[in-house]
């Protein structure tokens, strides 16, 4: 699996979506994702690419996209 | 064999564990067994359809889970200085459904086996967790069985004398008549014995910082910090003071932010309801001057025209809030007293926060954090760095 399936799946997994709803997707614009939802996909996240998530980063995964940056950015994770 | 164990209903563990549960090893801090038991436990929990339900749960297990405990292992260098005092018997608070779990996790990443007696009042969370509890024990760490009984039993001082007689660290949460009734009973010379007890908490914010924030992600956060709880928990604000110069404009869109999350997601008990109602007029009469502010039941507000120092013995429950607007954050001290717990704050008060408490030699103020983060699980609780103070430190030359 490459790491943009990885991070996708995450979503599909964690707050239990269809593959096609996680491009462009925002933190509380879906029920799934809401602070339950939140909780469960950084801790699929952090498992799927073994990282530990710093607190602000935590709080600053808003979206899909806003996501892929911080894990580009701090955690060294190509995407 | 113990007759008095009879009356002890286990829902985690069985009389045999219980019975030699003295006989098992002290772990390291921080152990491989137990991490890797608290990672597999927070993923059945997370994956737990029931558990979704029930953030407090879920919060429990994102606590738990890997990465945190990875982070939290390495900033207390959990090497080889430090292991469990044996056995640590905790006697649960019945106000909050997780707290249980929490205090075991507290007692395992120390490295002490764990009785937890929880109180008769029935939460589907207690369900949950011990059931998921029970399953990973069964199916994945058979080696930590002998570490955990989770219990209920009936007032019974002879039950607690036994197993008080067992334990290197006593833990009790919950109110003070519990702590003196808990008390009445002995432990051993070198036994740890430590009493949570009834706490207050207060929110401070400056009005000008606020009126730059997002008022409705605030809402939802103050929301989870008081009514989530039905305000029962310690770390519950009960007053809200106001600082600065946008006092009247900040409590006009604070109360009515916090209005719409409470009407969309509150539901009040009936009994609470009608409590409320008479702790208004229990306070009007008590404090002549205080103004009773409500559109309806749901949010009621009680404003001071001082802060009496004996305000925070009266307690309002399910969003029944004092407020106070300050001049200088000075006006606070003496409410501070040791029987306050957490400072939540919006805004950038927290240095001025802390520099009044250091100046004035305040004896209470445990935690200071920012609005929203009143109910987070802490290794830190009530003043005490938990998975030190449950442990030994070996010392060297």
């Amino acid at each position: 699996m490459t790491n943009q399936e990885k991070y996708t799946n995450a979503f599909v997994e964690a707050l239990e979506i269809s593959g096609n709803q996680v491009e462009g997707l925002e933190y509380q614009a879906i029920p799934e994702w809401d602070s339950v939802g939140h909780m469960s996909l950084i801790a699929a996240i952090e498992e799927a690419f073994d990282i530990m998530m710093d607190t602000d980063d935590i709080i600053d995964f808003s979206s899909y996209k806003k996501g892929q940056e911080i894990l580009k950015k701090n955690y060294g994770v190509e995407l | 064999m113990q007759p008095a164990f009879d009356r002890i209903k286990y829902l985690v563990g069985s009389r045999k564990i219980l019975e030699q549960m003295e006989t098992v090893p002290a772990l390291p801090l921080f152990s491989d067994k137990v991490l890797g038991f608290l990672d597999c436990f927070s993923k059945k929990l997370m994956e737990n359809r029931e558990a979704r339900q029930y953030p407090d749960v879920i919060a429990y297990a994102f606590w738990i889970r890997k990465a945190h405990m990875e982070q939290a292992r390495m900033a207390y260098q959990a090497g080889t200085q430090r292991v469990g005092r044996g056995v640590a018997f905790q006697i649960a608070p019945s106000n909050i459904p997780v707290q249980f779990a929490v205090s075991m996790t507290y007692a395992l990443i120390a490295g002490n086996a764990s009785i937890v007696r929880i109180s008769d009042k029935e939460f589907e969370q207690v369900d949950i967790i011990c059931q998921t509890l029970q399953a990973v024990m069964l199916d994945a760490y058979p080696c930590l069985a002998p570490y955990i009984c989770i219990i209920r039993y009936a007032h019974d001082d002879t039950i607690t004398q036994l197993l008080s007689d067992m334990c290197g660290v006593r833990m009790i949460w919950g109110g003070n008549r519990t702590i003196s009734a808990i008390r009445k009973t002995q432990v051993r010379p070198r036994c740890l014995d430590l009493g949570f007890a009834d706490r207050y908490s207060i929110a401070v914010v400056d009005s000008d910082d606020y009126l730059k924030q997002d008022r409705d992600a605030i809402a939802r956060d103050f929301y989870n910090d008081t009514y989530f709880s039905d305000q029962n928990a310690c770390s519950s604000p009960r007053l809200i003071v106001w600082t600065g110069h946008g006092i009247p404009k900040a409590k006009e869109v604070f109360w009515g932010a916090l209005a719409d999350v409470v009407s969309e997601k509150y539901k009040m008990d009936p009994i609470c309801a009608s409590e409320k109602l008479l702790k208004v007029a229990v306070c009007a009469s008590r404090y002549p001057g205080v103004k009773a502010i409500k559109k309806d039941n749901l949010l009621v507000r009680i404003e001071l025209p001082a802060l009496y120092e004996d305000i925070m013995g009266f307690r309002g429950n399910c969003g029944f809030f004092f407020e106070y607007s300050a001049d200088k954050l000075q006006e606070i001290v003496p409410i501070l007293t040791e029987d306050c717990q957490t400072i939540a704050y919006i805004g950038g008060i927290e240095e001025e926060l802390r520099k009044v408490i250091a100046d004035n030699g305040v004896k209470g103020v445990d935690r200071i954090v920012r609005v929203g983060h009143a109910a987070d699980i802490s290794f830190v609780w009530d003043g005490l760095d938990l998975p030190n103070v449950l442990s030994r430190q070996i010392g060297n030359s």
